[in-house]
């Protein structure tokens, strides 16, 4: 069958017109996401993507009705979302059944207020059942299926009550590798067939660039902190795609390069990142053993360390952020200091690893001078919790918290009772 | 095809056998209820053949207290978890109720359900059903109340997708999610009841003693008479009651309870009942649910008119409440300051608190005493899985056995070698309590990952090490909770464990579990209310200043995961 996404492109059906989110905890508003214009057409699948902390969830859930935007519009088929008719069915990423309830029962839930009768739930859940290829299942727990199954569930029931968009929470990032790609085939099937259904368009939230380029018409780039539209990419190959093919892998190319912008070129990088150092070192080992010419590139690490593509842009970031690395576009190369560091004695590797964290981490310098400052008076949780700010949420911050313990630490440079909840110089730095 | 018919009509017949015979049973607890008050020779019977009427009776108090407790759970646990205003004062209230020894405010209920129906068995009914339901409901509202706010959001956005309204959520999605914790803490809660019913089925305040037929007359009259074999039969009989409860009511409802444990995978052994496997293949029990699944539907699906769902009729709701609690608080308040402004001298106060101080020496001693003991067979017990394993329902019943029952027994002991009541009596509060720790200690050590364990051995750690470096931190927080419970249950034996009658002798040791009941015999309300007032605070005050700060302590440092 084949397929693009530009002479399909139909009538808009949701537009989102400057749309912000702001979370509020204890007196301060934290930006989820900031001024989202996106239009989305019928007759396509969009991919939207970034980095945990892109606010790409809760985007979605903005698109879906189950959360308030706190500025802005979202349009549904010209008119105001809260007005509109809207039908709007979702995919959860853990499948969201409802355990006690069985398959059957569970597809019918979605139906429970749209006054029919008996016979036609019957045999809308039936159908649905059928086409996710799940005959025989009806009376099964959730418990009793697999993984797989599940999803399907959540799938069939996402469809029996006949959505014109269908959203999808990284629907298929709970299942093995084998599973997704059925699993995903099937969604494609199910969306060239789709004179037969209701659906218009899919929205798809992923954190895989190759999911999204396998699946997308179009993949829309968030950065974090707050999330912004960064990169709105229309995806021209042909299906079924080959991702083998020169095409595929410009495309995925392309894309990396649109999340490295995204995510790496952002002036103000403050905070560790949450890895371990351990990690970290071999990390940096890896892109050396992988240069070529003094680079190496980020598709390169991710496939060859069997990564997915968020956890490559924590290392990157992290070690830009040390300065251990440099990088230019899509190329990586280790910096000078990077490659004392990975010649050095496990002495010496800590004492460098120390002076970048408190040159380079703005974030652990502050701390550090604080410390010094006040004669090493302890910096209780608190006080570190209000020193990272209103940025970010409370569960982003204590994670920045605990990746600036597990660095200091591993550098000598602070320790931390957890019973007390305090942070101090540490006796070799003091 | 036929064969499987005919299995059909086996799992019907039985089914129905079983049903009829409760039925049988329920009718002959209730007979009687209303009748005029008499004293305790004249109605009661020590002849074994009376034992099974006295039985069905405790067991239908039981029921309808369980059902009771479960509505009121539910209820009030979500209304606190559903107004944050009104939730924050529910669960300071919950604090405080929990707290109060059950035994201690029974001569204000009794007063007060007599006064609802005078001269008749009624009130005395009214007031143990009431008693053995404050001994069992604040864990469960806890319990419902910690799901209802930690529903999993997915849950919620799946109902809010597919367009629930509030109300069919509460239904369809929050109810479920609390069942399995509900049922949990309805039969911990059930254990603890059973030395509440013996207590509370005999009581005395001032010159009347309320008598209703059931194990608790019963085993009060064998105390009277001293008769050790009227003991003795009590003992069986509540033994058996405890096994039919567990088989008819707890194993069916912790197997069908199974399906609503919010998990995806099936890995936890599914719970059996064979009681459950014959109701849910019986035909007759299949078109009941068929007709209950309708009626359900009715319930859930209910459409309110919008005077009721509009935000105003909320407003209203919530001042009226509030009102209620306003006139509440002022009431319960005034009637403590009238006892306690105008009957009671600074004096008294204080000679009070010495009791309680008293007391509560007299608990932690008991609590170190005890944990000596059992903490070490405990941990004996649980590096053995066999003998675990073997032993695990006669501890379970051993904590599920009133402790009035061996009363008798000690204090024939306690007379006989002429020892000291002030001692010796405290060793029976102990009794009921002691097995929290045995238990929560056994279970602890089974809890050890057996890979600390191999990696013990590998290591070829001495014994002594292995038991302070590994086991004992392992246990600690396990350990913590079983003192807690056992911390509980001793406050509440306090009241009858420390004076004691048999026969003719009574027994006393100084305290404020023997003060107050010593005033709910004598009738002095105002003592009574002014031992209780110092009981409660003790107990909050040291749930506090201790064991709150102990239990975080434990959980934080000493946690396996």
């Amino acid at each position: 069958m084949e397929y693009s996404g530009d002479s399909m492109k139909g009538n808009k059906l949701i537009e989102l017109v400057e749309v912000t989110k702001n979370y509020k905890q204890k007196d301060n508003y934290t930006t989820i996401l900031e001024n989202i214009k996106l239009d989305i057409f019928e007759g396509e699948i969009i991919g939207l993507i970034g980095k945990s902390g892109s606010g790409k969830s809760t985007l979605l859930r903005i698109i879906s009705g189950l959360i308030q935007a706190s500025a802005g519009k979202v349009i549904y088929k010209g008119k105001a979302m809260d007005e509109a008719d809207t039908k709007v069915s979702m995919v959860f990423q853990n499948a969201g059944l409802v355990p006690w309830l069985t398959v059957f029962d569970n597809i019918a839930l979605a139906l429970e207020n749209q006054d029919l009768s008996k016979d036609i739930v019957k045999s809308k859940v039936l159908n649905v059942i059928n086409m996710v290829a799940l005959n025989g299942y009806e009376e099964a727990y959730p418990k009793e299926i697999s993984g797989g199954m599940r999803q399907r569930v959540g799938l069939a029931r996402a469809l029996v009550m006949d959505p014109e968009v269908l959203v999808m929470d990284e629907p298929f990032s709970a299942l093995d590798y084998m599973t997704a790609n059925t699993v995903k085939n099937d969604l494609l099937n199910l969306w060239f067939e789709r004179n037969s259904l209701s659906i218009k368009s899919i929205i798809i939230v992923t954190h895989s660039i190759e999911e999204a380029v396998s699946l997308c018409d179009r993949v829309i780039v968030l950065s974090s902190n707050p999330g912004r539209v960064v990169a709105d990419i229309t995806i021209d190959v042909a299906h079924p795609r080959d991702t083998n093919s020169q095409k595929f892998h410009d495309t995925m190319d392309s894309l990396y390069l649109a999340m490295t912008d995204a995510n790496l070129t952002k002036t103000g990088q403050y905070y560790p990142q949450p890895v371990s150092v351990i990690n970290l070192f071999h990390f940096l080992l890896a892109i050396r053993d992988r240069m070529v010419e003094n680079r190496t590139d980020t598709k390169i690490l991710a496939e060859q360390l069997k990564l997915n593509n968020e956890q490559v842009f924590i290392f990157m970031e992290a070690l830009s952020l040390l300065k251990f690395i440099e990088i230019n576009g899509n190329d990586i190369m280790l910096s000078s200091s990077g490659r004392i560091l990975l010649d050095a004695e496990e002495g010496s590797q800590k004492k460098i690893f120390k002076e970048h964290l408190v040159k380079y981490v703005p974030f652990i310098s502050n701390i550090y001078r604080k410390l010094q400052d006040s004669q090493n008076i302890p910096l209780s949780r608190s006080d570190l919790l209000a020193m990272i700010g209103t940025k970010f949420s409370d569960e982003q911050a204590s994670k920045i918290l605990s990746s600036t313990i597990s660095w200091a630490r591993y550098a000598d440079l602070f320790s931390y009772n957890s019973l007390k909840e305090e942070l101090s110089l540490d006796n070799a730095s003091y | 095809m036929k064969s499987f018919k005919f299995k059909e009509l086996y799992y019907d017949l039985v089914v129905l056998i079983i049903a009829s015979t409760l039925g049988i049973v329920f009718a002959i607890g209730c007979d009687e209820i209303v009748e005029p008050l008499s004293s305790l020779d004249e109605k009661i019977s020590l002849s074994i053949t009376c034992l099974p009427e006295y039985l069905m009776k405790t067991g239908v108090r039981f029921l309808i207290a369980i059902f009771i407790s479960i509505i009121f759970a539910i209820l009030y646990a979500s209304i606190a978890a559903k107004n944050k205003r009104i939730g924050i004062f529910l669960i300071a209230i919950l604090d405080i109720f929990q707290s109060i020894p059950v035994l201690g405010y029974l001569s204000f209920t009794v007063t007060f359900f007599i006064s609802l129906a005078p001269n008749s068995t009624l009130g005395v009914e009214m007031a143990i059903i009431f008693a053995i339901f404050t001994s069992q409901v604040w864990n469960m509202i806890f319990s419902v109340y910690q799901s209802l706010i930690s529903v999993p959001k997915d849950l919620y956005e799946v109902a809010t997708i597919y367009k629930l309204n509030k109300w069919q959520t509460f239904w369809k999605m929050e109810l479920p999610f609390a069942i399995p914790g509900l049922l949990w803490n309805t039969a911990l809660s059930m254990t603890s009841s059973w030395f509440f019913i013996v207590a509370v089925e005999i009581i005395n305040v001032g010159s009347h003693s309320y008598i209703v037929s059931g194990m608790g007359a019963y085993i009060s009259l064998a105390i009277k008479n001293k008769d050790i074999y009227a003991i003795m039969n009590a003992l069986m009989a509540i033994i058996v009651l405890i096994f039919i409860f567990n088989e008819l009511l707890f194993k069916p409802a912790f197997a069908w309870g199974g399906k609503f444990v919010y998990e995806f995978s099936a890995t936890n052994g599914r719970r059996n009942s064979w009681l459950l496997d014959y109701i849910q293949n019986s035909n007759v029990c299949k078109f009941l649910h068929l007709i209950f699944k309708r009626l359900s539907s009715l319930i859930v699906n209910l459409k309110f008119p919008s005077y009721v769902t509009n935000k105003y009729s909320f407003i209203l709701a919530e001042v009226v409440w509030w009102l209620l609690v306003a006139w509440g608080i002022f009431a319960i308040y005034s009637i403590f300051y009238g006892f306690l402004s105008n009957h009671l001298s600074t004096d008294e106060i204080i000679k009070v608190i010495k009791y309680a101080c008293m007391t509560t020496l007299r608990i932690m001693a008991l609590l170190i005493l005890t944990s000596l003991i059992w903490v070490p067979v405990g941990i004996f017990i649980g590096l053995r899985p066999n003998l675990a394993k073997n032993l695990e329902p006669l501890i379970q019943f051993l904590t599920a056995m009133p402790a009035n029952l061996y009363y008798p027994i000690f204090v024939t002991t306690i007379i006989y070698f002429k020892l000291d009541p002030a001692i010796w009596l405290s060793i029976m509060m102990a009794i009921g309590s002691q097995w929290y720790i045995l238990y929560n200690v056994i279970g602890g050590t089974q809890a050890i990952p057996s890979e600390l364990l191999e990696a013990s051995f590998v290591f070829k750690l001495k014994k002594f090490t292995k038991l302070f470096k590994i086991i004992l931190p392992a246990i600690f927080p396990f350990y913590v909770t079983g003192l807690i419970t056992a911390a509980g249950g001793s406050w509440n034996a306090s009241i009858v464990a420390e004076l004691i009658t048999w026969g003719n002798t009574t027994l006393s040791a100084p305290g404020i579990g023997s003060y107050i009941t010593k005033n709910t015999i004598a009738g002095n309300f105002p003592n009574i209310a002014l031992g209780l007032v110092i009981m409660v605070s003790f107990v909050i005050i040291i749930n506090h200043l201790l064991w709150r700060p102990l239990y975080k302590f434990a959980s934080t440092r000493f946690c396996l995961d």
